[in-house]
């Protein structure tokens, strides 16, 4: 067996299993070492994923395939690891919480996250789903005396544990239809299989694994539980589920959908293209009455996811190009975005949107960098989500769905209203009485910086960007 | 008449609707959990008639780590319930008041 194909995987996992083993040996006030390790792991494993070969070898009996899109994945998780790692360090402290717990399941997480991606086969796919999917559903019930937490990691079990239902259940009709697990082979077969008697099954097929990733991504209507989990969740969680969690849904959905379901690709295009319209007006629309700012990021994420969806749905490699220019664009608003919450939130406190007023005065920059994010997301001129939406509207144009460019910018319109709300009650709103205190710890600045930097430099520079998205989306439309 | 796949893949069927049926109706977590277990035995089901049926191997060893995950599924859900239903004395899904969808 050629294990080398897979060393930035073992390397994040054995540091994850390290850090279980170390986690009790290690006193209360040198916990820090266990992050700083875990920091290590994260840099090595994306150090090795640079030496991995990129040419579309198939390695581990058709497991799984490196291949340009293989590549740029590893680097999205891992970075998006990284960014999550430092901004925790002070968030768990204060909290007195678990570091090396909970940087165990952050690398354990990632691996799921990065076996996703560079699946080849659905078996491979599903192992790195449910890695990813467990340790998720312990790091949104971490904080222990907070019942919060318990609730919505409750939650999260339950609708992620449903969410695989329907997609082993749509795989394993997929099984019996085509007699096939390896990924590049079922496409072919399924078209095959749509001419006999039972070609409704394929439908049935199809539309299951389809709903089973939506509920993944949180796309409307399967976004319900996503609000829940990500008000309940740790802050640092929340920010690594929306960049994480869903990137790697979005990594199954080009692997599985838009490579492995390719020749069925005019009548899932529709479909996926009802699903991005629907998810971005209802996440814009609902995100306009929320008063808790995670919540109302919840929401906004699921818009994002809305965009992003477009890109997929038009089912060119132009599509899934920008796609993954969308994904780099959306890491670093929101994981930015979370920086300055988490810097915000002391217990219980800093979580509502009241609670931001006057920061603007308070604290100048926190509430111009929030800005620049905010900004982002909307899709303002020299920032990186203006960028990654003119890509997104190119293609829908060009795949001949110009409804969709419509809908991408009517919803950019409505997404003003709540982000200027926020930057009203920053800017405009007095200082309260009794504000609460605001701790950057140096990680959480770290990340920050980062954030601001890879916001700018998308938004100005994006040729490099661009042509990293085009050459990773190359072999997807086959 | 010989049993062949289209009558495991409908008894898979039924067994799937009726987990479906489960969660959708059920809202005790402890029941709901069993409930998402039978619509994941459904697909093993149907995975190891097809494997059957087709003579590849593939299918079986899906259903090998699909019993491995559920039973760390079972673990972590158990887990919750119990932490939830220690802090809070009830275990309606219902009741459940702190976060709203």
């Amino acid at each position: 067996m050629d294990f080398g194909a897979v060393w930035p995987e073992i390397i994040l996992a054995g540091v994850g299993m390290l850090l279980v083993l170390l986690d009790p040996f290690v006193g209360a006030k040198r916990q820090r070492a266990l992050g700083y390790l875990a920091v290590g792991g994260i840099v090595a494993a994306g150090i090795a994923t640079l030496f991995e070969p990129r040419t579309g070898e198939v390695a581990l009996a058709g497991m799984v395939i490196l291949d340009p899109l293989s590549l740029f994945f590893r680097l999205l998780f891992l970075s998006a690891a990284l960014l999550v790692t430092l901004f925790s360090f002070g968030f768990l402290q204060e909290r007195d919480q678990d570091v090396g717990e909970f940087m165990a399941l952050l690398c354990f997480a990632t691996t799921g996250a990065m076996v996703m991606a560079i699946s080849w086969d659905i078996i491979s796919l599903y192992v790195g789903l449910e890695l990813l999917s467990i340790s998720s559903y312990i790091l949104v019930a971490f904080l222990r005396d907070e019942r919060r937490s318990h609730e919505a990691g409750l939650k999260y079990l339950l609708n992620g544990a449903l969410a695989s239902a329907l997609l082993l259940f749509g795989l394993s009709l997929i099984y019996g239809l085509t007699g096939t697990t390896a990924i590049p082979v079922l496409g072919r077969q399924l078209a095959a299989a749509l001419g006999h008697p039972y070609g409704g099954i394929v439908w049935l097929a199809v539309g299951l694994v389809l709903a089973a990733l939506a509920f993944k991504i949180a796309a409307a209507p399967f976004h319900l539980w996503a609000p829940d989990a990500y008000e309940g969740a740790p802050t640092p969680v929340t920010g690594y589920l929306m960049v994480v969690a869903e990137s790697a849904g979005f990594a199954a959905l080009i692997r599985l959908v838009s490579t492995g379901m390719g020749p069925l690709s005019t009548e899932w295009g529709i479909w996926l293209a009802g699903l991005a319209i629907l998810t971005m007006t209802v996440g814009n629309v609902t995100a306009l009455w929320q008063q808790n700012i995670k919540r109302m990021l919840a929401y906004s994420s699921v818009a994002q996811v809305g965009y992003i969806l477009a890109g997929i749905a038009v089912a060119t490699r132009g599509g899934v190009g920008s796609t993954l220019f969308y994904l780099i664009a959306y890491l670093f608003s929101t994981l930015g975005c979370f920086a300055v919450i988490i810097a915000l939130s002391a217990r219980g406190h800093g979580e509502q949107i009241a609670d931001y007023a006057g920061l603007g005065r308070r604290r100048p920059w926190l509430a111009g960098l929030l800005t620049l994010f905010f900004a982002s997301y909307v899709g303002i001129p020299a920032t990186a989500g203006f960028m990654g939406k003119l890509g997104l509207i190119g293609a829908a144009i060009h795949g001949d769905m110009a409804w969709l460019a419509v809908g991408i910018a009517v919803n950019s319109a409505i997404s003003i209203g709540y982000y200027w709300s926020v930057a009203r009650t920053m800017w405009i709103d007095p200082v309260p009485e009794a504000a609460g205190a605001i701790r950057a710890s140096a990680g959480g600045s770290i990340s920050l910086v980062l954030s601001a930097v890879g916001v700018v430099l998308l938004g100005l520079v994006p040729q490099m960007f661009f042509h990293l998205s085009q050459w990773a989306s190359a072999g997807v439309i086959r | 008449m010989p049993v062949g796949l289209p009558f495991y893949l409908a008894l898979s069927a039924v067994l799937f609707v009726i987990g479906g049926l489960g969660v959708l109706l059920r809202r005790d977590p402890l029941v709901m959990v069993m409930a998402i277990e039978l619509m994941w035995n459904a697909a093993n089901l149907a995975f190891v008639a097809a494997a059957r049926h087709y003579g590849d191997m593939g299918g079986q060893v899906f259903v090998f780590v699909v019993i491995t995950v559920a039973a760390a599924d079972v673990a972590i859900g158990l887990a919750l319930t119990v932490l939830l239903g220690r802090t809070r004395g009830t275990l309606d899904a219902d009741r459940l008041k702190w976060l709203r969808g």
